[in-house]
């Protein structure tokens, strides 16, 4: 009977220790998870990938907006912080730019309307890093060396040629390099 | 000894209890105020932010990353019409948009989670999509084919023996609203969403 309380007891008391760190670290797993799922499909770090929505069958998308045109990368600080520059395509219903942390919350958003020209410049690092910028631009901090940014793009109508031309043209010519100061 | 081999396994049993139960917690543990229904459409209210509790911040991360937060967008989405009936591939809808509080708004179709297959590739209707008159009442047509006027398809549905069509019908709607307005920040109601009518169903 003593056994059996000990038993209980012991295995109670993990359990409810193990559940609440299991939920806490859960965000950081799952976007290591994530992670680890881009870059078997060809994303690696630091390296931009875009394009066009996908159509149905093509991929699992996961509820994903059939209407957003997303530019993303994986962020790695590990090499230094990296500048990122992108254009605003004209024709657009809403754009924006979001940095994740590691754990899923957001670092930094940026929409359209936050800024006063169509162009976003700015420095990405971590908060170690930052004693040693001395840049004229915004920085974007991150609590480790790992992160991640979308940029969304809505053509007012993804259905308009010209319109997905300027879209696509505006995304392509986005870039991430190491901050070369 | 024994006492030891005792302790092994209930520490073993306490990982192996506190593992299944987070697993299972983390989809299904709503705590109040984190979760809001309003008519046919529910939403989280908040994604991404420090400021939420464990187990949002969780589920946000393992089934829907990457979002943006509430003051940016307001996600929302639905598995039955405006009377509470899932939605069904086999029935025609009328979709009836007020004039949502937000910058731009767009309506999504999605069977499982993914796009449902049609000759235009058209799987939404957003604010600059619409076809609208001025002072026409915005109404979008969800039929078989996507057929007619600011119309999405609903395709041939999942058969009839998919689990997902069995638990929540044969397909879902999102609504989006991006930067939504402070009256919607500060409270949804149903008269800001979009009424979802059946008007006929295959026999």
């Amino acid at each position: 009977m003593r056994k059996l309380g000990l038993f209980l007891t012991i295995s109670v008391g993990v359990a409810v220790v193990s559940h609440a760190a299991f939920v806490y670290t859960a965000p950081d797993l799952a976007v290591a998870a994530s992670f680890r799922k881009l870059e078997k499909q060809g994303l690696k770090p630091n390296k931009i990938n875009f394009g066009k929505p996908y159509k149905a069958g093509e991929e699992y998308v996961g509820y994903g907006n059939p209407d957003s045109f997303s530019t993303r990368a994986i962020i790695d600080l590990s090499d230094g912080p990296l500048r990122f520059s992108a254009k605003i395509p004209e024709d657009q219903a809403y754009w924006s730019f979001a940095l994740f942390q590691s754990d899923n919350d957001v670092a930094v958003l940026y929409s359209d309307r936050d800024l006063s020209s169509p162009q976003l410049d700015l420095v990405i690092a971590t908060k170690a890093q930052m004693p040693s910028l001395d840049v004229d631009i915004p920085i974007a901090t991150l609590p480790d060396e790992r992160g991640y940014f979308i940029v969304r793009s809505f053509p007012t109508d993804r259905f308009n040629p010209k319109i997905v031309e300027g879209t696509l043209k505006a995304a392509s010519e986005t870039t991430l390099t190491i901050l070369d100061q | 000894m024994q006492n030891k081999l005792l302790i092994t396994l209930a520490v073993i049993a306490g990982l192996a209890l506190g593992y299944v139960t987070s697993y299972l917690a983390i989809p299904l543990l709503k705590l109040p105020g984190t979760f809001q229904t309003v008519g046919p459409w529910m939403s989280q209210t908040n994604m991404a932010s420090s400021d939420t509790d464990w187990y949002t911040r969780a589920r946000t991360a393992r089934y829907a990353a990457y979002g943006l937060p509430r003051s940016e967008v307001i996600y929302f989405g639905s598995f039955t019409d405006s009377k509470g009936q899932k939605l069904s591939h086999k029935c025609v809808y009328k979709v009836t948009i007020p004039d949502p509080p937000a910058r731009w708004w767009s309506l999504a179709l999605y069977r499982n989670g993914n796009y449902i297959p049609n000759k235009d590739d058209r799987y939404s209707i957003g604010a600059t999509t619409i076809d609208r008159q001025p002072g026409e009442t915005m109404t979008i047509t969800l039929n078989a084919d996507g057929l007619g006027r600011n119309a999405l398809a609903l395709g041939d549905g999942p058969g009839p023996f998919h689990p997902i069509y069995k638990l929540y019908g044969s397909f879902a709607l999102a609504f989006r609203l991006y930067q939504p307005h402070q009256e919607a920040l500060r409270a949804v109601s149903e008269n800001m969403l979009p009424k979802i009518e059946k008007m006929s169903c295959e026999n």
